[in-house]
């Protein structure tokens, strides 16, 4: 759709304030860009980015947006690994980076944020009220709470032991694509029960609302214990895995695991000596110090009933900082040294083994690229079954890297349909559509796009991410 | 000194490696002073040069105001290092402005 | 954002066009750049020389050119009316911003106290360097940050070939950009010079034994705010706290200190002096919570932080002006 961009800036202008409009193409071209590894094309350019103050301001800009028919992204931090920030058609990109003013409110047992407050800062200062924020993404340094609680991540954390973001949100301010404000939920700690707005917009991903202020539970910060676990089989781990499930062992909040290869990379860049095999490495956390060592002598002696080479606490502070820093070591390795495609399979837990090997299977028989190398790293006690495939070459061409990462998505949510899964972490929809429409039955789906059209008749809202048709 | 055509090749071969993963953009004082805006960043500056090597931008006024807006304070290399990318981010900026304050010495536009 | 592109270019035109007629960034014919040592009894070369690279003497002229570029910018963006203001710069320039500069005294004092406290700082650990006086050159660090390469490596050649000239053993600096040009740039641009460089903190910071206590009027609690080129570029960070306890000086560090420093916004105020000044106030707003006292060692973040001293109620030292006030009491608020 051809637009007049002056008169959209200058419509824009007139809304939110000229300062905050920019039709440049540096900057329309950057807000497309997110962590995918093709590059942003020019049918896909942005019309214009506005960086709206508020609710106020998002309202204006959506009324506006629905009266010219014209698609708006929403833009948090861009770090979607399901192309969810990636404009799928020509919009106005929603910038959600002004709305980061944090307040704590001690006395009332919650803090409110605007949505584009960074997950490291939020951390940093609910640390200041002895608060912990109980969401762990791997791009805390930049993913917004809005864009968590919009996909409502558990990223890396066990679910059993934390819950999900939505678990803390008392109440959303957010913007529904007609542009009406809706303050929902409740101001105190107890979360209201029955059928309530909080619950049907919160993972609703940028596809029912735009999320623009949050309230959120202060949970108290805790004491954690680390273990450290090494094996010979990666096997062995998920079996682990398997074992505590069905013993009913209460859950570490996180529960990562390096297979062989990865755990070579990734310890050698910490400077320890490659570890032979596969690694476990759990946080365990309590609200009391006894209670918390408890928790991680116990949880040892239950590793101990399996196969590990070694299992143990690991009191040592600057040990423990090398060993749990390979994992992001060994995450960097594949993306810096070449292309990555990465999927999230997340079977019933009894399927784990099954699942693990059959999407090493599916990376390995690729047919869009030969010669690709298996890299297995993540949150396995999630259950998370992260399976990469690893190309040693960064200039692929896009429509080769497109082609990997389909074949890659379809072949992994296969097991994700298989094992009754659904995933945990990046959301259903974007490129995981498919993947919806496999897994669910056709009302499922057809009863998601009915609230999508309902709540979003001209699909105005983050069009692409979802096929829907006007 | 590199021609310019070996520090084009050259920089597009490191610019690649910029995955616009975004985490070193609170750490860029012009990003932080602009109340967030992305292209004001590190990210934000190496995806412009990038682009603009690769053809799809020209070197106009809102080209020129990204790429010599940058304090070249190195604040970003840390965290980049941290992550384990070790871009030098000031350096390829510096490139970057060595081919253009060319182009814009001889008043070439686009 | 609107005339970027015009500003760089006349920017780049106007710096080029200046080394080339002079030799000197500002384009200025008479050395202003070595009043500051009158009657300081320097000689013209030694084993160990100065060189000053005349960054905190062009501070009052940097400064009136970026008030003067400031208010100019909405004239600038008329298309064509540029051209005519580089050219009437070229014309009037040295005269009008020389005679505009003239009232800013204050800048220009306290650079000069920076330089005589530092040679002071040196002469009281036992060295005393010779300085180079007309043949201070200036290093390119603003040419080769604007990609003027072949401009940057001109002035180091001339540099390198005053300091053979000079018989100099070593270059002892007063500034972290010239000493990254040196250690750093130099050796990739014109190859190693043999002769190396050093920041007058780090040889203060050798023998900081022999460095005398302040008055105890003068021993105040800064918040240190380390020039981004000296902490991170050059890892020079543990020698300007050590001359500061040695001086009898408290250093508190901000939250964001040492490697993890935040830029005082200097390099760009030539060009985009609103962006710049967002920076410096993020970083002044930081540094003023913990102590009104802020201690600096740079003169760019010296002239980028000082401007908020009367706005604030705030003191920003330089080390040099510091070690200036060991040696000759305290200086006038």
């Amino acid at each position: 759709m051809e637009l007049d961009v002056n008169k959209l800036s200058a419509d824009l202008g007139r809304l939110i304030g000229k300062e905050y409009v920019f039709v440049d193409k540096p900057t329309n071209l950057l807000y497309a860009k997110d962590v995918m590894p093709w590059d942003v094309e020019e049918q896909y350019m942005p019309y214009a980015v506005a960086r709206p103050a508020g609710a106020g301001d998002v309202s204006a800009v959506l009324r506006y947006a629905n009266e010219q028919s014209i698609p708006v992204h929403i833009h948090g931090a861009g770090t979607s690994l399901i192309g969810l920030a990636r404009p799928k058609t020509r919009a106005i990109v929603l910038d959600m980076g002004r709305m980061t003013e944090i307040t704590v409110y001690p006395e009332r047992g919650y803090f409110e944020t605007g949505a584009g407050a960074h997950i490291h800062l939020l951390r940093k200062e609910l640390a200041k009220h002895g608060a912990m924020l109980p969401i762990f993404p791997g791009s805390e340094w930049i993913a917004t709470i809005g864009g968590i609680v919009a996909v409502n991540t558990s990223a890396h954390a066990v679910d059993a032991a934390l819950g999900k973001p939505g678990d803390y949100v008392l109440g959303l301010e957010a913007v529904l694509p007609t542009g009406e404000i809706l303050d929902t939920g409740t101001e105190s700690t107890r979360r209201p029960a029955g059928i309530e707005h909080t619950k049907l917009l919160v993972g609703s991903e940028g596809l029912l609302c735009v999320i623009t202020k949050l309230r959120m539970r202060l949970v108290p910060l805790p004491y954690f214990e680390n273990i450290v676990a090494y094996y010979d089989d990666v096997d062995d781990i998920l079996d682990a895995v398997m074992a505590m499930y069905r013993q009913n062992v209460p859950p570490p909040m996180f529960f990562e695991f390096l297979d062989g290869r990865s755990a070579g990379i990734g310890f050698k860049a910490v400077g320890l000596a490659d570890p032979g095999g596969p690694v476990g490495m759990m946080t365990l956390h309590c609200w009391s110090k006894a209670g918390c060592r408890d928790l991680a002598d116990n949880f040892v002696a239950f590793l101990k009933s399996g196969r590990p080479r070694e299992a143990r606490v690991v009191d040592d502070k600057q040990e423990w900082e090398k060993i749990w820093g390979s994992r992001a070591e060994a995450g960097n390795y594949v993306y810096r040294l070449g292309s990555t495609f990465g999927s999230e399979v997340s079977p019933r837990i009894d399927k784990l083994k099954e699942a693990y090997h059959e999407a090493k299977a599916a990376i390995l028989g690729l047919e869009s690229y030969k010669d690709v190398m298996f890299h297995a790293f993540g949150h396995i006690g999630a259950p998370s079954i992260h399976a990469y495939a690893f190309v040693e070459e960064k200039d692929l061409p896009n429509d080769v890297k497109k082609a990997i990462m389909a074949e890659v998505r379809q072949k992994t949510e296969d097991i994700n349909v298989k094992y009754g899964g659904c995933g945990g972490e990046w959301g259903v929809t974007g490129q995981r559509v498919p993947f919806l429409r496999k897994r669910y039955n056709g009302a499922y789906f057809n009863l998601l796009l009915q609230l999508k059209r309902t709540l979003d008749p001209k699909n105005i809202l983050n069009r692409g991410n979802i096929e829907v048709a006007t | 000194m590199k021609t310019a055509e070996e520090t084009r090749d050259m920089l597009l071969s490191e610019l690649a490696k910029c995955r616009a993963c975004r985490f070193c953009l609170d750490t860029c004082p012009t990003y932080q002073a602009s109340a967030g805006l992305e292209t004001l960043s590190s990210c934000g500056r190496l995806q412009t040069l990038r682009y603009l090597l690769m053809g799809m931008l020209r070197l106009d006024d809102s080209l020129a105001y990204i790429l010599y807006s940058c304090l070249d304070c190195k604040r970003c290399e840390i965290m980049c290092k941290s992550k384990g990318q070790g871009l030098e981010i000031t350096s390829l900026i510096q490139m970057g402005r060595a081919l253009l304050s060319d182009r814009l010495l001889k008043g070439e536009e686009g | 954002m609107k005339g970027s592109r015009r500003l760089i270019a006349q920017a780049l035109d106007t710096l080029k066009g200046n080394m080339e007629r002079t030799g000197d960034p500002m384009g200025f014919k008479n050395d202003y750049w070595t009043a500051w040592a009158e009657g300081m009894g320097l000689a013209r070369n030694g084993d160990a020389v100065l060189m000053t690279s005349r960054m905190y003497q062009m501070l009052p002229y940097v400064m009136k050119m970026t008030e003067m570029i400031s208010k100019a910018k909405p004239i600038q963006e008329i298309e064509g009316m540029g051209k005519i203001l580089s050219m009437g710069h070229r014309i009037a320039g040295e005269a009008l911003i020389r005679w505009k500069a003239k009232g800013d005294t204050e800048i220009t004092e306290r650079g000069v106290r920076a330089l005589r406290g530092a040679v002071s700082g040196l002469k009281a650990v036992g060295v005393t360097p010779g300085y180079l006086f007309e043949e201070d050159h200036y290093s390119g660090a603003l040419l080769y940050d604007l990609g003027l390469s072949r401009y940057a490596q001109h002035q180091l050649t001339k540099a390198y070939e005053t300091f053979k000239k000079s018989g100099a053993k070593e270059v002892i600096v007063t500034d972290p950009h010239t000493l990254l040009m040196l250690r750093e740039v130099a050796p990739q641009l014109v190859g190693d010079s043999g002769i190396p460089a050093r920041h007058y903190l780090e040889l203060l910071a050798e023998r900081k034994d022999r460095l005398k206590p302040v008055a105890p009027a003068l021993r105040r609690k800064y918040v240190m705010h380390d020039p981004c080129m000296m902490a991170r570029s050059l890892g020079i960070v543990d020698q300007v706290r050590g001359v500061g306890a040695s001086l009898g000086i408290t250093v508190i560090e901000p939250e964001n200190t040492k490697q993890n420093t935040m830029c005082c916004g200097g390099p760009i105020e030539y060009a985009f002096p609103e962006l710049s000044r967002g920076v410096s106030g993020l970083r002044i707003r930081e540094l003023a919570k913990i102590s009104t006292d802020i201690l600096v060692a740079c003169p760019v973040c010296l002239m980028n932080l000082y401007r908020y001293e009367k706005e604030m109620g705030l003191r920003v030292r330089d080390m040099g002006e510091v070690l200036y006030e060991a040696a000759n009491g305290e200086t006038p608020a």
